[in-house]
């Protein structure tokens, strides 16, 4: 379980979130998408507690121990690690710090990452798959994991995507993603929480999201509803509504369309440029 | 933590000992053009004293390289482990191997050299210090200049202040706590202002994190100047005396 209570956060003199309220469930897979800037990032770095917030409280399950962060798996978007060091010396720091007894490198293998080499010296790829193994050592109890993923190439994102779900069949782990939206988690993903102006806009379970969010293709703006976003096309446009309300569909001159997750997310993000 | 900041700490010595290089091009100098006849013991003693100088100063400003540098402030503070263990982790090794190098140049050189023991410390603590707010080595070594430059000043008042009070000690035991006493009268305000700001430290950058350093700082540093104003001169006139 992840409790924010109250958070308030700012980077300077730019208020963040003022009076932030959000509680996950232990074992829910959430995602967490916006426009950037809005603080996703910082979200996921408040609940990994390497930012602090200025007012308000964090709070875990008391069974995490007196440091959560020992069974926090925290992959930011900075990719942050001790660059100078070696394979080697980066993993005999992590087992040292989180006193592990061994080290499962079949992910660093798979990947052609040397134990010699040098952190620094190492693709975006190949640092995101380190760092996770680095993450999977630890037997994480929550897992946040920044938009990192969508900068490495199709063969590491699979690596990457399939130790994820590994994870979540193996064991009970809370998730938070932001903008992680392929095909091959959309199954895994229980809820979306959309943040708008260091609020949440929108927070709903998929199921429900997917029932309240359609893509209308059709010549004709459907005024009496509620348009997120719309893509213009010569002939057509794609109005995709939110909150989509059934009873109005008589009303709708054109094909209405489910969306998948990767839409749903694009159609938020695009709301949000409207 | 402790082996990687041992090897840092190791790394930054052996980088220090470069100065030692000087010492056969001092002497080959001498010996060649200048003729100076200044004894090579001197210029040992002199590459020594220096070797601990840069070393104590070197190892407190860099405390926070490899985070620096490698951008790892944010792996660092993800971890399961205390400020506190951080800073133990980050100092004990530096200031072991200042101890060690300052006991073995007491081996080399003669017991002279204990009289400035206070002072290696004082230099490596002001750089500690100091290393939150200043990125730059040499940044970092005019603000110990300043420490080092108050340093005697302070000395000279706690002598005359505990005179005052009447404390009457043996001389090598008054030297010490006379010194001891200026070291914290320097050093406290400095080490709360770092402790308070390290503990609170976060991935923002630093800049937007200093207010706290800066508040105790800057009244010290008027108070140390107010300090020093107003006691010094009587100080000497009291010193003088005697």
């Amino acid at each position: 379980m992840i409790e924010l209570d109250e958070v308030s956060f700012n980077y300077g003199k730019k208020m963040v979130f003022k009076n932030f309220n959000l509680r996950i469930p232990h074992g829910q897979v959430c995602l967490i998408t916006g426009i950037n800037g809005v603080g996703k990032s910082t979200l996921l770095r408040l609940i990994a507690g390497v930012l602090r917030p200025a007012k308000g409280e964090i709070r875990f399950d008391p069974d995490m121990g007196v440091d959560p962060r020992a069974k926090i798996g925290f992959i930011s978007d900075a990719l942050s690690l001790y660059d100078s060091l070696t394979i080697t010396q980066a993993i005999d720091f992590h087992k040292s710090v989180y006193t592990l007894p061994s080290f499962d490198d079949s992910l660093i293998r798979h990947t052609k990452i040397g134990r010699d080499q040098k952190i620094k010296e190492l693709s975006t790829g190949q640092r995101t798959i380190f760092h996770l193994s680095l993450v999977l050592s630890i037997e994480p109890e929550i897992l946040l994991i920044d938009e990192i993923i969508h900068s490495i190439d199709a063969y590491l994102r699979k690596i990457f995507l399939e130790q994820i779900v590994q994870l979540l069949i193996k064991r009970s782990v809370t998730v938070v993603m932001v903008n992680v939206n392929f095909h091959d988690i959309e199954h895994l993903v229980e809820r979306v929480i959309l943040l708008k102006s260091g609020k949440i806009a929108v927070d709903e379970k998929i199921e429900e999201l997917k029932t309240k969010i359609k893509k209308i293709i059709s010549g004709n703006r459907p005024e009496f509803m509620n348009i997120l976003s719309q893509i213009d096309y010569s002939d057509h446009s794609e109005f995709y509504v939110y909150p989509y309300m059934d009873d109005l569909k008589e009303k709708i001159d054109g094909e209405i369309v489910d969306l998948n997750l990767t839409e749903i997310v694009s159609a938020f993000i695009g709301g949000e440029y409207a | 933590m402790l082996k990687k900041e041992c090897f840092e700490a190791i790394k930054k010595l052996l980088e220090s000992l470069l100065i030692l290089v000087v010492i056969p091009l001092a002497i080959v100098w001498d010996k060649l053009v200048a003729h100076s006849g200044w004894p090579y013991a001197d210029v040992f003693q002199a590459g020594c004293i220096a070797t601990l100088v840069i070393y104590a100063i070197y190892a407190g400003a860099t405390i926070f390289q490899p985070e620096r540098k490698d951008k790892a402030f944010e792996y660092l503070f993800s971890l399961p482990l205390t400020r506190s263990r951080i800073v133990m982790a980050k100092v004990l090794p530096r200031f072991v191997i200042l101890e060690m190098l300052f006991l073995l140049s007491v081996v080399l050189i003669g017991p002279g050299v204990l009289a400035s023991g206070i002072i290696f410390i004082l230099l490596f603590f002001g750089a500690v210090s100091l290393s939150i707010a200043v990125n730059s080595v040499i940044l970092n070594l005019i603000g110990v200049s300043f420490i080092f430059g108050a340093f005697q000043p302070c000395c000279n008042i706690m002598s005359f202040l505990l005179g005052k009070l009447g404390v009457n000690f043996p001389n090598d035991l008054a030297f010490i706590c006379v010194q001891i006493c200026a070291a914290l009268i320097l050093l406290v305000p400095l080490w709360l202002a770092f402790w308070l700001t390290f503990k609170k430290l976060d991935v923002r950058p630093i800049r937007l994190q200093m207010n706290t350093y800066y508040f105790i700082l800057l009244p010290s540093l008027a108070g140390l100047v107010a300090f020093i104003l107003l006691f010094y001169r009587k100080a000497m006139y009291w010193i003088m005396a005697r």
